[in-house]
C-alpha cells in the first residue's frame, strides 16, 4: 500500500475509509458492471490485498470521472488510488492494448492524431491556418520524453505476456491434439 | 485580455467547427489567442499507464506558455484538467519539480509555475462577463431550448480545478442563456458520457451514452451543447453507432458552446462550421433562420 500513497498528491488517507459506499453509489461503471466496485477496491488496498486489484481487469473500467472522489465523506482519494493502482499494474505488463496504440501515435506525431491531408483541407475550408508547420519539433520532444521516462519499457512486457500466453496455449493446444 | 492558446490534439485534426468558432467569438470579445508553437499533447491520454510521462508532458507546455510569458487558455476539458493537475502538483512539492525540471532541462525548458490555465468558458464568464456578452447578441436565439453537457474533467476533482460547482455547475447554462436561448435539466446531467472507456469497456461506454441521450431526448432538447471534445465526439458520433447497433436514432444535434454564441452574434454558419457534426442541425437553422 505504501507505494501508492507515494505516488499519489497529498495524502490518500485511505485508512480512514468507513466502507459507507458512497463511492460505489456514485460509479457511473459500478451501474453497469457488477464486478466494478470501488469500495472494495479501496478496503483491499487499505487491508495489503492490492494485488488482487491490480490483476483484476475491471481495475480498467474507471471512466475517471472522480466523482467517487468528489463525494467521499472521508476525502479518499478514490480515482487517484484508482489511477496508482493502473500505474502499478502497466509495470507488471498489464497496460491494456489501447494504451500501447496511443503510445505508438504519438510517437508517429507529437499528439494523438496526425495532420493528414484530409485535415489540411478542412482547416482551410473554414479558414484555419495550416498548423504542421514543424511537426518533427513536437515528434522529437515526445520521442525524448518517452525515453526519459521509460513508457516503452512498459509495452514490451505487454508483448512478452502475451507472447508467453499466446505460447502456452499452443502448448495446451498440442497437448489436447496428441491425446 | 491576451492568452497562450492551447489547442490539444482533437480540436485541431477532427473538430474544426470548434476552432473555427472559438477564435471568431473570441475576436468579436477581445480575446486575443496566441497560438502555442510547437506544443505537444498534453499527456492525458497516457496518465493511466505513466504518472512520470503525464507530468513531463504536461510540464512542457506549461513550461513553454512560461517562455511566452502568457497564461493559457485551452478548449478541451481533459487538457485543462491535465495542466491544472500538473500545475498544482509541481507548485505544492519543490522535489517533484526538481526532478521533472531535469527531464524539461534537456529541451532547454524550465518549469517555474508561473502561468495559471484556464478553459474557454471560464474566460467568457470572469474575463468578459455575461452582460459583455449579452450586448454583442445581434440575433437572439429566442425559441431555442438547449440541454447542457459540462463534462467531468472541467470540473473535477474540485479542489484542483476551482471552475464550477461539481455537483451543479451553472457557469455553461448561464452563457447558454446569455444567448436568449433556454436551458432544460435533465436526469444524471452531470453524469460521465463514457467516452474515457472507448476501447477499454465499450458495453459500458454505449450503455453510459444511451442513458445521457434518453433522458436528453425526454427533455425535448432541441440542441445538446458541450464544451468537451471528447464528450462531443462521444455524442455526435456515438449518435450514429446507437442508430446502427440499435436502430434507435436520437436525432439530437451536439453542438460546441462557441457554436451557439457564433450564431447570436450574427455569425454565418459556414463560417463557423455548424454543419460539420455528423447529426445535422438542419431542422435547428432552419428554425434560426426564420427567426423561431
Amino acid at each position: 500500500m505504501e507505494r501508492f500513497l507515494k505516488e499519489v498528491p497529498g495524502d490518500t488517507g485511505i485508512n480512514a475509509c468507513y466502507q459507507c459506499g458512497t463511492c460505489m453509489s456514485s460509479c457511473p461503471t459500478a451501474k453497469f458492471d457488477r464486478k466494478y466496485r470501488p469500495r472494495l477496491f479501496v478496503i483491499k488496498t487499505a487491508s495489503g490485498r492490492e494485488d488482487e486489484v491490480i490483476k483484476s481487469d475491471a481495475l480498467w473500467s474507471c471512466t475517471t470521472c472522480y466523482t467517487c472522489q468528489e463525494r467521499c465523506p472521508r476525502g479518499i482519494k478514490v480515482a487517484e488510488m484508482i489511477m496508482a493502482m493502473q500505474n502499478e499494474a502497466a509495470r507488471q505488463g498489464r497496460a491494456p492494448e489501447k494504451f500501447a496504440r496511443t503510445v505508438s501515435v504519438l510517437q508517429k506525431s507529437g499528439l494523438t492524431s496526425e495532420l493528414v491531408g484530409f485535415v489540411r483541407k478542412q482547416r482551410e475550408k473554414l479558414g484555419l491556418d495550416a498548423l504542421d508547420a514543424t511537426p518533427e519539433v513536437r515528434v522529437d520532444v515526445v520521442k525524448k520524453i518517452f525515453d526519459e521516462t521509460g513508457i516503452n519499457r512498459l509495452f514490451e512486457k505487454v508483448k512478452g505476456r502475451k507472447e508467453r500466453k499466446e505460447k502456452k496455449e499452443n502448448e495446451e493446444k498440442k497437448e489436447e491434439g496428441g491425446v | 485580455m491576451r492568452y497562450a492558446f492551447y489547442l490539444g490534439c482533437v480540436i485541431p485534426t477532427r473538430l474544426f467547427a470548434y476552432e473555427a468558432s472559438s477564435r471568431k467569438v473570441c475576436r468579436e470579445l477581445g480575446i486575443e489567442l496566441v497560438d502555442m508553437e510547437d506544443y505537444i499533447c498534453c499527456g492525458t491520454p497516457i496518465e493511466a499507464v505513466s504518472h512520470r510521462t503525464w507530468l513531463v508532458m504536461a510540464a512542457y507546455n506549461l513550461a513553454l506558455a512560461e517562455k511566452m510569458g502568457l497564461d493559457i487558455l485551452t478548449l478541451c476539458n481533459g487538457c485543462v484538467n491535465s495542466l491544472k493537475k500538473a500545475n498544482a502538483g509541481l507548485k505544492e512539492d519543490p522535489g517533484l519539480r526538481k526532478e521533472i525540471n531535469s527531464v524539461l532541462k534537456k529541451f532547454g525548458m524550465e518549469y517555474r509555475g508561473r502561468v495559471e490555465v484556464k478553459h474557454l468558458i471560464k474566460v467568457l464568464y470572469e474575463d468578459v462577463g455575461i452582460e459583455e456578452i449579452k450586448k454583442k447578441v445581434k440575433r437572439p436565439l429566442t425559441g431555442l431550448v438547449a440541454a447542457s453537457h459540462v463534462g467531468c474533467h472541467v470540473l473535477k476533482p474540485g479542489w484542483v480545478m476551482q471552475h464550477d460547482s461539481p455537483e451543479r455547475p451553472k457557469i455553461l447554462d448561464e452563457l447558454i442563456e446569455a444567448t436568449g436561448a433556454k436551458t432544460v435539466d435533465y436526469p444524471y446531467k452531470t453524469e460521465c458520457c463514457g467516452q474515457t472507456l472507448r476501447g477499454l469497456n465499450d458495453g459500458i461506454s454505449l450503455a453510459l451514452l444511451q442513458k445521457k441521450l434518453g433522458n436528453i431526448e425526454d427533455a425535448k432538447a432541441d440542441v445538446l451543447v458541450t464544451i468537451c471534445p471528447a464528450c462531443n465526439m462521444q455524442f455526435d458520433m456515438g449518435q450514429m453507432e446507437i442508430r446502427q447497433k440499435f436502430k434507435k436514432n436520437y436525432d439530437i444535434p451536439v453542438m460546441h458552446y462557441p457554436e451557439i454564441l457564433g450564431l447570436a452574434f450574427g455569425i454565418g454558419k459556414e463560417d463557423l462550421g455548424v454543419l460539420t457534426h455528423k447529426v445535422k442541425p438542419t431542422k435547428l437553422m432552419k428554425e434560426l433562420t426564420n427567426g423561431l
